[in-house]
């Protein structure tokens, strides 16, 4: 696995990204690449480590800074202060902007000698799970995965009405996944991205893991590798069992 | 999405048309015009896009299988433009006279054409060819063949493309300037004509995506 920091031009504006490709990437020929995309805390080591994560199983991964704009080096822990920054510097994104940035990351991976052209997934998580449902409507994308995003259903911070007001526009296969004990995201908002998804008759899967919580796929290295998991561990047996669901929906759209 | 293929009666003759539509609500309607690649499933694709961005959408193919390249007759493509709209007006899932239209190519040509006509609200024209220079067939220009812009336009053009050079977007921004029409002119220097088609294999993501939020905004002001 071979990774490193990268800019990418969004209309002017520098946007920083973390590259990372497959060690046998001169050997295999093109792959499907996957944008990952940051929860509220900025790219920080989690982010690289999903990231390298999907470098090792094969495909191209590039998460990206979609708060460049205002925060570029964000870069926050996973405590009450980080996630006050992370709120702040996310209050300032538009779907506009989050559009014209994951294009950007979709031409950037399209100009790549080891992307396949337009076999693009994005892959997100709570603030970023909804930034994929929100660029699912641009072109070039083959699936967006959707981890706990918790402005689908209701309005961004900036006020900008709720994501699934735009299902009809959604142009890529969905894959939403959350955890039934979320304290941000109630039973009722899944209710009603799943209500609006069908009306729109879109292409998708919801995978709700009853006994755990919000993040729960955060810091979850060593499940990830446990081939048999405690089966009273709820939270190690969604991360294996979510893990297999991410790679053949990849698999299976890219 | 409600998409369905029909036929309208013009002056000409008939006239296939593909229409898509979110549901029967009425809305605001936009009359998308083909190219020179004809009535594909492309231009049935942007017009489903559109459609679900919450507009009735109807694709009418003017052209009728001829190569614009050889006569494209200002009457004739206005006379097309005129009785979809007058189709779109009798229509109950169409908000009365709120009707835009939106070509590629020559379908930009047209659109640009159609401004001329009354009861539309806007008309946006994606690389239009002949805007500046003589139609095919004849020996005007779009710009000298109308009387008079009577619509907000939105023209776009690509910085590379082949067949309309840089000079001809600065004619037609100081003829519209002069003429005291209402336009947006979007030039994207990195890219050609067609740019907006996502069947060519080419990277214009960026381009494209920021061109559909135009359209969409600008559909939602001429409507407001």
């Amino acid at each position: 696995m071979l990774s490193r920091s990268v800019t990418i031009d969004v209309a002017g504006a520098p946007m920083p990204a973390y590259l990372a490709l497959p060690t046998d990437v001169d050997f295999a020929g093109k792959r499907p690449a996957v944008i990952v995309l940051q929860e509220i805390f900025g790219v920080n080591a989690e982010v690289k480590r999903i990231t390298d994560l999907l470098a090792a199983s094969g495909y191209v991964g590039l998460a990206i800074n979609y708060y460049h704009r205002t925060d570029p080096q964000l870069n926050e822990p996973y405590t009450p202060e980080g996630m006050q920054n992370g709120f702040k510097a996310a209050g300032a994104v538009t779907k506009a902007s989050l559009r014209a940035d994951v294009a950007a990351a979709i031409d950037f991976l399209n100009a790549q000698d080891a992307v396949e052209f337009n076999h693009i997934a994005t892959w997100g998580f709570c603030f970023g799970g909804m930034v994929a449902f929100v660029t699912a409507t641009l072109p070039g994308l083959s699936a967006a995965i959707c981890f706990y995003g918790g402005h689908i259903a209701k309005p961004l911070p900036d006020g900008e009405p709720a994501p699934i007001g735009d299902a009809a526009e959604i142009r890529c296969p969905l894959l939403l996944v959350y955890g039934g004990q979320d304290d941000f995201i109630p039973a009722a908002d899944i209710d009603a991205t799943r209500a609006a998804l069908t009306a729109a008759h879109k292409d998708f899967q919801i995978q709700v893991y009853p006994d755990v919580g919000h993040a729960f796929f955060r810091d979850s290295g060593a499940a990830m590798l446990d081939d048999s998991p405690d089966p009273d561990d709820a939270v190690a047996t969604a991360v294996a069992d979510a893990w297999d669901r991410v790679q053949s929906y990849i698999g299976d759209h890219c | 999405m409600i998409v369905e293929e029909l036929t309208i009666d013009a002056p000409r003759g008939a006239m296939k048309a593909f229409i898509a539509r979110l549901d029967s609500k009425p809305r605001p309607a936009v009359i998308v015009l083909e190219g020179i690649y004809g009535f594909d499933d492309e231009i049935k694709r942007i017009t489903t896009q559109t459609a679900a961005a919450g507009f009735v959408a109807i694709a009418i193919d003017y052209l009728r299988g001829a190569d614009p390249n050889v006569v494209f007759a200002t009457k004739d493509v206005c006379d097309d433009i005129a009785a979809t709209r007058d189709w779109l007006n009798r229509q109950p899932d169409v908000q009365h006279g709120k009707i835009a239209t939106w070509g590629f190519g020559f379908g930009g040509t047209a659109a640009f054409l159609g401004s001329s006509l009354p009861g539309l609200s806007g008309a946006i024209a994606f690389y239009g060819q002949s805007i500046a220079r003589p139609l095919p067939g004849a020996h005007k220009p779009a710009l000298d063949e109308i009387e008079k812009v009577r619509t907000p336009l939105l023209l776009v053009f690509g910085g590379h493309d082949e067949l309309i050079g840089t000079n001809e977007v600065a004619l037609i921004r100081d003829r519209l300037t002069a003429d005291g029409a209402t336009f947006q002119i979007q030039e994207y220097p990195e890219v050609g004509h067609s740019f907006f088609r996502e069947d060519l294999g080419t990277i214009a993501t960026r381009q494209i995506a920021d061109a559909w939020d135009r359209v969409v905004s600008f559909l939602r002001a001429v409507f407001a």
